[in-house]
């Protein structure tokens, strides 16, 4: 998994590639910790994301606590493969997918 | 079995494992990829709870049509499938879709979690469609050969055949009555701790289905010729010692003689003392869920050779003739259609008046539901868009709905009477069986009984003609019809129950004032 970090502002945008899964959501978790301060827009690009596993939505739902205080986040670009996950455990009533 | 570690690399391998087995073992997409996110949920749950060193064993199984996904944590009891905390939202979400909700067991120190999905419902329906197709032409081609090879073929070959198909399902359907009501009456007795909620969804379900049914009892007999004039008292007797009889001379009599009334009536009984007992009795609820398990395993080894049993039934009507006599059974199709109809038009008008909403608008909330349900004749595949409409668009409180929704899919059965009452006028009328009042009422009790007591598991449509038609007095060679009948007709039934509940759950959240009717009347 790759992740790369755009910050303009207090928007920043995070693409994340490959799999999000038990092993790599440590990283996306560590990067959310060291890069949200001061934040008030997250958006997440999920056109390369190939797979998000349930440790991975804990750290999207983390970042999503965290961004309901500072201000929004965002998912744009979810790919089919992604959207099945969101729909299947409810997460897409809880997320904002443009 | 296989042992893994709870490191993260680990939940990896162990998560792309279980994914590839379901696959391979025919699980509905979609079904297998919340089953699989749902089996890494419990072991980020376990390891947080006994670090990444600890171990647990693995089991995938396939055997015949049960899947199986067992894994066993040794160390202090620990339920990861009950979180309450506020970090619970991926594993809540997740088992609210699941259709069929893995189990948690402590034993002997050992944390036990097993998934039992099941594969897409069409493969069974499909086998079932070819063997009907193979058996026509293969019936055809028989009737080429001289009458005297036709009936040797019949009297030995394919009748003795068929038998021992019947006898392989009577001999299973005792057990399997009375472990699904002890079952059912088992969870009732959960849902009563529920307070309000258990007793008002119970009361619906009953309430409803009592009255619904006996409407489409009746309608459906507009279309027979019913006797009347032959009417005497001791035909109404017959209706008394139905319910006479329902009490056995002892417990094994009704296993014995296949009596499933009485079965019925054991489970009955045996369910309310078990509720009474409750902790005293804790070990028998276990070994219940297990005999379960066990003669569900065992339905579905006589299952596997069902398509075999409807190809070696259709051939011998078709080669002894009684095929045409029956063929003129097409009408009970269109009265199953008519009766799916007017029961859910019949809904949409009541819960609309009820409640003050547009029928228009209340159809447009319910339509993504009904036709998933119509287009897969599966209320798991209909499940999540049923929960979520159910919520969001119906205005059905959230816990009710999270609690409701899976309770009426095993529970509410309204399908039972749109299918089996045409059926067995169509039946009785087919074979000089004649349609009095008496039988009616009798035919009518029974479907009740049956949509109760048979589960919606593969087989229980089976079960239930067994007994149905044993009651009335129809002869088992019409089971190849119906059961024929009953593969057409799942589409449209699946639709009636799954939207025949969500309708109904509407009027359980109103009278328990967790609707919320800004939502319903809103036309979104």
């Amino acid at each position: 998994m790759t992740i790369e970090k755009n910050l303009n502002g207090t928007e920043l945008t995070v693409t994340i590639a490959g799999r999000l899964d038990t092993t790599t959501a440590p990283e996306l978790e560590a990067a959310f910790k060291e890069s949200l301060a001061g934040v008030t827009k997250l958006v997440l690009d999920f056109a390369s994301l190939e797979y998000l596993s349930s440790a991975g939505l804990r750290v999207i739902l983390q970042a999503q606590k965290t961004m309901n205080k500072q201000g929004e986040m965002i998912i744009k670009n979810v790919n089919e493969t992604i959207n099945e996950i969101f729909e299947v455990t409810g997460f897409i009533d809880i997320l904002t997918i443009e | 079995m296989e042992t893994f570690n709870f490191s993260n690399s680990n939940i990896d391998l162990a998560c792309e494992e279980v994914g590839k087995f379901l696959a391979s073992a025919g699980v509905d997409r979609r079904e297998a990829l919340r089953l699989k996110l749902t089996f890494e949920e419990v072991l980020l749950e376990y390891q947080s709870k006994f670090g990444e060193d600890a171990t647990y064993k693995l089991k995938c199984i396939k055997r015949f049509s049960a899947i199986r996904v067992e894994m066993t944590v040794q160390g202090e009891g620990f339920n990861p499938l009950e979180k309450e905390d506020a970090d619970s939202a991926v594993i809540n979400g997740l088992l609210a879709g699941i259709g069929l909700a893995p189990t948690y067991s402590y034993r002997n120190g050992k944390n036990y979690i097993v998934f039992t999905p099941k594969k897409k419902p069409m493969s069974g329906t499909l086998k079932m469609l070819v063997a009907i197709v193979l058996s026509v032409i293969t019936g055809l081609l028989l009737t080429l050969l001289p009458e005297g090879a036709r009936t040797g073929l019949s009297e030995n070959f394919l009748t003795p055949v068929a038998d021992l198909f019947f006898g392989a399902i009577a001999a299973v359907s005792g057990p399997f009555i009375f472990l699904s009501v002890l079952g059912s009456i088992c969870s009732m007795g959960n849902t009563e701790t529920l307070g309000k909620i258990g007793k008002k969804t119970i009361t619906a379900i009953f309430g409803y289905m009592t009255i619904a049914g006996g409407g489409l009892t009746l309608l459906a007999t507009l279309f027979f010729k019913v006797t009347l004039g032959g009417v005497s008292g001791s035909d109404f007797t017959k209706v008394l010692e139905l319910i006479y009889n329902i009490v056995p001379a002892n417990i094994f009599e009704p296993f014995i003689n296949g009596n499933s009334l009485q079965i019925i009536f054991i489970a009955v009984i045996f369910g309310i003392a078990m509720l009474m007992l409750s902790s005293k009795v804790s070990g028998v609820f276990t070994v219940v869920d297990q005999l379960s398990a066990l003669v569900q395993a065992v339905m579905s080894v006589v299952l596997e050779a069902l398509p075999f049993a409807v190809f070696v039934i259709f051939t011998n009507m078709i080669v002894s003739g009684t095929i045409v006599e029956l063929l003129g059974s097409y009408k009970m199709i269109l009265i199953i259609f008519l009766l799916v109809s007017v029961y859910l038009v019949g809904m949409v008008l009541w819960i609309s008046a009820r409640k003050k909403v547009s029928p228009a608008v209340l159809v447009k909330k319910i339509l993504p539901t009904f036709l998933v349900a119509l287009t897969t004749a599966s209320s798991a595949a209909a499940f999540s868009t049923n929960v979520k409409d159910a919520n969001k668009r119906l205005g059905i409180d959230k816990n009710l709905v999270d609690f409701g929704i899976p309770f009426g899919q095993v529970l509410f059965k309204m399908s039972e009477f749109a299918m089996f009452i045409p059926i067995v006028l169509t039946f009785a009328e087919n074979y000089g069986i004649a349609i009095t009042p008496v039988w009616l009422i009798l035919a009518y009790i029974t479907v009740w009984l049956i949509s109760f007591a048979v589960p919606p598991v593969a087989g229980g449509a089976i079960m239930g003609f067994t007994v149905v038609f044993a009651q009335l007095g129809i002869p088992m060679e019409a089971m190849a019809i119906a059961i024929a009948l009953n593969a057409i007709t799942d589409f449209p039934l699946t639709a009636m129950n799954v939207t025949g509940w969500q309708l109904t759950m509407i009027d359980v959240a109103d009278s328990l004032d967790m609707l919320d009717k800004e939502t319903l009347h809103k036309n979104n």
